[in-house]
């Protein structure tokens, strides 16, 4: 009986030092963004090379690492877009890549060229409606690519010259460097404020930008 | 015929504490800090986390057979983190271990001190566990 009281007890003792180590853990991660955002003026969060959208009249920065060959990120994309739409006069969404597949590069400098044309939003959509068709595992076809974005209204002969002349690996690098600042892996991810996105639902994001906006 | 030896009480406390710790550890390196696991990391956790449960059951409803139980999967975890620190320590050339999981093996995520890093925290766990067992059933 002694026993099973001991046992009791260190079973206690080792999930709350767990559960303690996770608090202070992601605590000394918060205050450590919250640094960063009042000190580096936006970077890590915003560069000027990347994408941005909104009005940004509250200085709510949205912060989305993103891929568009990840498949979660196309899970995902509705959802920030209503998000966003509803508040696109009060926040800033900006766009950070993080390149972690074979076609990703390739498909990233396409709606860097897209966005030369104003088609960035209109590319993107039309890139994950058809992501399993051109991104199948182990079956990737991004020459697909062309052949599926005069959907989203492009002058197809200034998209392919802009490709070809854009240079986006210092673009990238960067990203990529600030992603490792902030112990950044996998997409997507989101930060509002410096404050990270920890569950990937509508509603959380939305509770998120709210309570950034209306604080 | 006398095989029937029980290990003292404590050195199992002490074997569930520190396969315990391993376990937690390995979970909160790969799951809050975000560092992703390379095969070899896998194979020293498939091994490590069934101790726990082996290690409490034992705990809970004492019986001479633990040692029986935990041995093998002591030993093969045991080998994977030598194997795996000798890798780290250059002894054998990274090349010859396959990664499949992106992550090579060799990547060294946290160096504490300048020498304690997670496979030696996990060779240091092995190594606890087989020295309280076979010491333990000896006496």
């Amino acid at each position: 009986m002694k026993n099973k009281k001991i046992i009791l007890f260190t079973l206690v003792v080792l999930i709350a030092g767990f559960i303690l180590a996770i608090v202070s853990y992601q605590n000394s991660v918060d205050s450590k963004n919250k640094e960063l955002v009042a000190s580096k003026n936006g970077a890590p969060f915003d560069r000027s090379h990347s994408p941005t959208f909104g009005e940004n009249k509250n200085k709510v920065i949205i912060t989305e690492f993103l891929d568009p060959e990840c498949e979660s990120c196309s899970v995902f994309h509705p959802i920030i877009k209503e998000v966003f739409n509803d508040y696109k006069i009060e926040t800033k969404l900006v766009v950070r890549y993080l390149a972690n597949h074979k076609n990703s590069k390739f498909a990233i400098r396409l709606l860097e060229a897209a966005r030369i044309q104003n088609k960035y939003n209109e590319a993107l959509d039309v890139m994950f409606k058809y992501q399993s068709k051109w991104a199948e595992h182990n079956n990737e076809k991004p020459e697909l690519l062309w052949k599926f974005l005069p959907e989203a209204g492009l002058d197809m002969v200034k998209l392919k010259s802009d490709f070809e002349n854009n240079n986006i690996d210092k673009m990238l690098t960067l990203d990529r460097m600030d992603a490792g600042t902030l112990g950044v892996r996998g997409t997507p991810t989101f930060y509002v404020n410096g404050k990270i996105l920890r569950v990937l639902s509508h509603k959380a994001l939305l509770d998120l930008v709210e309570s950034e906006i209306y604080k | 015929m006398n095989s029937s030896r029980t290990i003292n009480t404590t050195v199992i406390l002490v074997c569930f504490l520190v396969a315990s710790v391993a376990t937690l550890g390995s979970l909160f390196f790969s799951e809050i800090m975000g560092f992703v696991p390379c095969s070899m990391c896998w194979y020293q956790r498939i091994f490590m986390y069934p101790l726990v449960l082996i290690f409490l059951i034992n705990l809970l409803y004492p019986d001479d057979k633990v040692f029986k139980y935990a041995m093998p999967l002591v030993v093969t975890g045991l080998f994977f983190s030598i194997y795996h620190n000798m890798l780290l320590f250059d002894i054998i050339p990274a090349s010859v271990v396959p990664c499949v999981s992106g992550v090579p093996c060799s990547t060294e995520y946290i160096n504490w001190f300048g020498f304690i890093t997670i496979p030696l925290l996990s060779f240091i766990s092995y190594f606890v566990i087989f020295v309280l067992l076979v010491f333990g059933n000896r006496r």
